[in-house]
């Protein structure tokens, strides 16, 4: 993936970018308001768009698809909703570009997507108690990290499980294209 | 099954690091005495991060509510709630009562928060 060209590059975040926000607004209407849950907190399936994205194209790809999915929330929620969109995408994107660099040695897209989560919720956190003065929102936090250790894993999980399929499309599409241009 | 056993194969040394202290820190965060005693809890409204509204939660035995920003907010001696609000999502409402002290809610686009703090404040006045 790294000597691909520039408009593979557009192509290739464009259509991620759509999934991203596809999966973003199914989750928004698939799952109601559990009561034992924390309020407002997603599975954040997009995650799994995201983490791909900065796999394949390095942490420069996935703020790309941070930046799409905070501008849709900002046409589709309004400007808290695209601050917190953009602040925790942002903080999760770096830290999952960090981590990844240590995958398959250290850690496995299970532990990548926990950090992820949790440094997605923090940021989202930290725009909500800036946005309204009170640093004591910051208590909320601890049932976001319960959820976001859930979260993680699921998101982590279903990329393990999807990235050796992914893989097996792309190098057939890339055989096929060899073919067509050699 | 197969899958199972891949799924917990790739799992690494880094990864039980991060699950073990998240759960740690949530663990610590959850029992940690942060929150101070819980009778006598004061609520207190905040608006724009100014606190415009404060009540003694033990006083309010009849109950009152409090209209802050675009947020309608009802408190009594047993706790603490959100009735409305005129942001959209109104995730605030959902959250329902609380009656813990260091509970904290918000309606985050109203810029409105609701807090509940431990009983230390009568502590200052007596000096």
């Amino acid at each position: 993936m790294k000597k691909e060209n520039s408009t593979y590059r557009v192509a290739f975040l464009g259509i991620n970018g759509a999934l991203a926000l596809v999966l973003g607004f199914l989750e928004h209407m698939l799952i109601p308001d559990i009561p034992f849950l924390p309020v407002g907190a997603k599975p954040g399936l997009s995650n799994i768009v995201t983490m791909y994205v900065t796999d394949s194209m390095g942490v420069g790809g996935g703020l790309c698809i941070t930046l799409i999915k905070a501008a849709f929330a900002l046409i589709t929620r309004g400007a808290t909703a695209s601050a917190m969109s953009l602040c925790g995408g942002l903080l999760s994107t770096v830290a999952v570009a960090i981590l990844l660099k240590h995958r398959d040695r250290l850690f496995s897209f299970v532990g990548i997507g926990i950090v992820g989560a949790l440094m997605h919720n923090f940021g989202q956190l930290l725009v909500a108690c800036f946005i309204s003065g009170t640093p004591a929102l910051i208590s909320y936090g601890k049932y976001l990290m319960i959820f976001a250790l859930i979260t993680g894993t699921v998101t982590g999980g279903m990329l393990t499980l999807l990235m050796p399929r992914v893989e097996r499309i792309n190098s057939q599409f890339a055989i096929r294209n060899r073919g067509e241009t050699g | 099954m197969s899958t199972d056993k891949k799924l917990t194969k790739t799992l690494k040394k880094g990864d039980l690091f991060i699950i073990v202290t998240v759960i740690a820190i949530t663990l610590v965060w959850f029992l940690a005495p942060f929150s101070g005693r819980e009778d006598n809890l004061k609520l207190v409204i905040y608006l724009d991060g100014e606190a415009v509204e404060t009540a003694q939660l033990s006083t309010l035995t009849e109950g009152k509510s409090f209209y802050v920003g675009g947020c309608e907010i009802y408190a009594d001696s047993e706790g603490v709630k959100f009735v409305s609000s005129v942001c959209s999502d109104s995730l605030c409402v959902k959250r329902g009562t609380m009656t813990r002290a260091g509970d904290t809610m918000a309606c985050v686009p109203e810029r409105v928060v609701v807090s509940l703090k431990g009983g230390s404040s009568t502590h200052i006045e007596t000096y």
